[in-house]
């Protein structure tokens, strides 16, 4: 299989020529689920795959899925996991800190380059999971980073996050007691708010929203694929040119708005724009057998 | 508690496999519990419900069964890719009953439970019920904010909701006194779609303008049916077989859910008074203030208890 042939729209079919294996591998005595997917030969690299933040993973897990699969058909080895309280690790969501997803992280990185004896990793990520793959990649020196969509600002990621209690607030109580402002001074004062659902509490908010991309210099430089994922693929967005300049060896391509992280009102779990550029950037960086 | 949760597979006649996580408890009571999706959302469901609800089952004594059908999640397969709404109906009536029937026929085998439950919310409800219509080893449903209709995409989409118009009406009526709403209102910069919409939808309702449409009892539920909101017969058929074979279903309806509104209108006040002697073996409880997904942690809570406490009640019998 190559690049040229494949199609994304068959990458979930059942496929002889790839092993799939769930289970959950430990970190620190916690349980964190995983599920790897690999080519029945020896693979050239790995992938890791770092979620996004609550329920955007809920509804972007077939995205990973997906491209794992892809990865898998082209001689990769990837593995999704669930950090610590998220999805179907052990755990509760609002018992999760910051630098636990930091820890999954780099417990995930370790699990599969002995799982598959590997010499080569890569991280990719989505929104807030780029974002943390990022972060990561000075400690875990990947081989190549791709940045789907990053979260450059999380102070103001999660800011606007709080948006989803307000709402919440209107339609259960008919009226908005707290505005986000309100709702940050509870969590600077130690408490815990509600939204979409997940208890989001203070002790990761306070550390989360410190860790942004923006401003942050990198020491590990590694082939780096920046995504924009918006409808208007015409313009780079100045925070995407910024953190290109940070990464050092970066680059950057937008690419339209062919899945929802928002809401789920369209069923795109193979985007053919998404996977196309990132398995360029892949190709073009000899990532699939040949110099590795 | 140790974490006792693993993973499952399973593979169906196409060759697709399909994943789930199994909660193991320390002391099993003998019931088994599968759980179905949301729609085309995976096993863990909205805010991780599923493995909340999951544990808590476990720690009652209950092995659990969470899965992701064939085309969702983990599991193989591929669903057509477009608006997700074009899917719904698919799902209402029946899309992943053959995997629910694989998965519940593969874990009574590894695991001979005493008795096997069903547990669904949404589009799983419905998948649970019509499993469990089709395999007489179920003993009971828990049913949960589960849609009676089956609505045409075009029908939902350009259509304003009576449920979701008195909520906007609500929400109006709250502001009738606040200058500031009205200083909102004559400079333009309320929806005047949404406020007067809402009123038309709720004024043609109460006059009959909304409707109900009348369940055609014995229909098939074809998708040929589909055209405007009607009652899923499908969902009706499956009812029918539960209670005519004395099994129990529990219907949890969040009433801040248009999934409940038209459970009432149309399910509530049409059909049940037909099923009067079957009244022993269903129950319907409403969790107040709880929206469709119980994104609110105390109405999560009284959905797992109740979920957990009728169980253990069909466990006794």
């Amino acid at each position: 299989m190559d690049i040229k042939t494949l199609d994304f729209t068959k990458v979930n079919s059942p496929n002889e020529l790839i092993v799939e294996e769930h289970g959950f591998f430990t970190r620190d005595g916690k349980r964190l689920f995983y599920a790897a997917f690999a080519p029945s030969t020896k693979p050239s690299a790995g992938v890791i795959f770092c979620s996004p933040f609550a329920e955007e993973k809920v509804r972007t897990v077939r995205v990973f899925v997906s491209f794992a699969r892809a990865l898998a058909s082209l001689g990769i080895a990837s593995l999704c996991f669930d950090y610590f309280g998220d999805g179907d690790s052990e755990g509760n969501f609002e018992d999760a800190t910051f630098d636990d997803r930091i820890l999954d992280t780099e417990a995930a990185h370790k699990f599969l380059k002995e799982k598959y004896a590997l010499d080569h990793i890569g991280i990719i990520g989505l929104r807030w999971g780029a974002t943390l793959a990022a972060l990561c990649s000075d400690r875990l020196k990947p081989h190549f980073l791709v940045l789907w969509e990053p979260v450059t600002d999380s102070r103001k990621y999660f800011y606007d996050y709080l948006r989803l209690n307000v709402a919440s607030q209107l339609l259960n109580e008919g009226k908005v007691r707290k505005n986000r402002d309100d709702l940050v001074k509870d969590l600077e004062g130690g408490g815990s708010i509600v939204v979409e659902g997940y208890v989001f509490t203070s002790q990761f908010y306070v550390k989360a929203r410190e860790h942004e991309l923006a401003g942050t210099a990198f020491s590990h430089k590694c082939p780096t694929l920046i995504v924009q994922i918006q409808k208007n693929t015409a313009v780079i967005r100045q925070d995407l040119v910024d953190l290109k300049g940070a990464a050092g060896c970066a680059e950057i391509v937008a690419v339209p708005k062919e899945f929802e992280w928002e809401k789920t009102e369209k069923w795109m779990p193979t985007p053919p724009g998404l996977f196309g550029a990132t398995l360029e950037f892949m190709e073009k960086n000899e990532l699939f057998g040949k110099n590795i | 508690m140790n974490y006792s949760e693993r993973t499952f597979s399973l593979k169906d006649t196409r060759g697709q496999a399909i994943y789930g996580v199994i909660h193991e408890p320390e002391r099993p009571n003998g019931g088994l519990v599968v759980f179905f999706n949301i729609g085309l959302h995976y096993r863990v469901s909205h805010s991780r419900l599923f493995v909340l609800q999951g544990r808590h089952l476990q720690e009652a004594g209950f092995t659990v069964a969470r899965a992701d059908t064939t085309r969702i999640g983990y599991s193989h397969g591929e669903m057509p890719i477009g608006r997700a709404i074009d899917s719904f109906d698919a799902v209402q009536t029946g899309l992943f009953k053959e995997d629910a029937l694989l998965i519940i026929r593969h874990l009574r085998d590894k695991y001979q439970p005493g008795k096997i439950f069903l547990y669904g919310l949404c589009g799983g409800a419905l998948t649970a019920v019509i499993a469990a219509a089709l395999d007489k080893s179920v003993d009971g449903v828990i049913f949960i904010a589960g849609p009676v209709t089956i609505t045409s995409p075009e029908y939902e989409l350009s259509t304003l909701h009576p449920h979701e118009a008195g909520n906007l009406l609500a929400g109006y009526m709250q502001r009738l006194f606040s200058p500031k709403s009205w200083g909102r209102f004559l400079t333009g910069r309320t929806s005047y779609k949404d406020l007067f919409g809402s009123i038309r939808v709720k004024v043609g309702e109460k006059f009959g303008g909304w409707k109900s449409a009348e369940p055609a009892a014995g229909g098939d539920g074809s998708p040929a049916e589909n055209k405007g909101d009607l009652f899923n017969n499908v969902f009706l058929e499956a009812f029918d077989d539960i209670m005519r074979s004395g099994r129990r279903l529990l219907f949890v309806m969040p009433e801040n859910d248009r999934a409940t509104y038209d459970f009432d209108k149309m399910f509530v006040k049409h059909v049940l008074p037909r099923y009067e002697p079957f009244e022993k073996y269903y129950r319907i409880v409403r969790i107040p203030q709880a929206d469709h997904t119980f994104s609110l942690p105390h109405r999560a809570r009284e959905l797992l208890d109740t979920s957990r406490d009728c169980l253990l009640s069909w466990m006794e019998r």
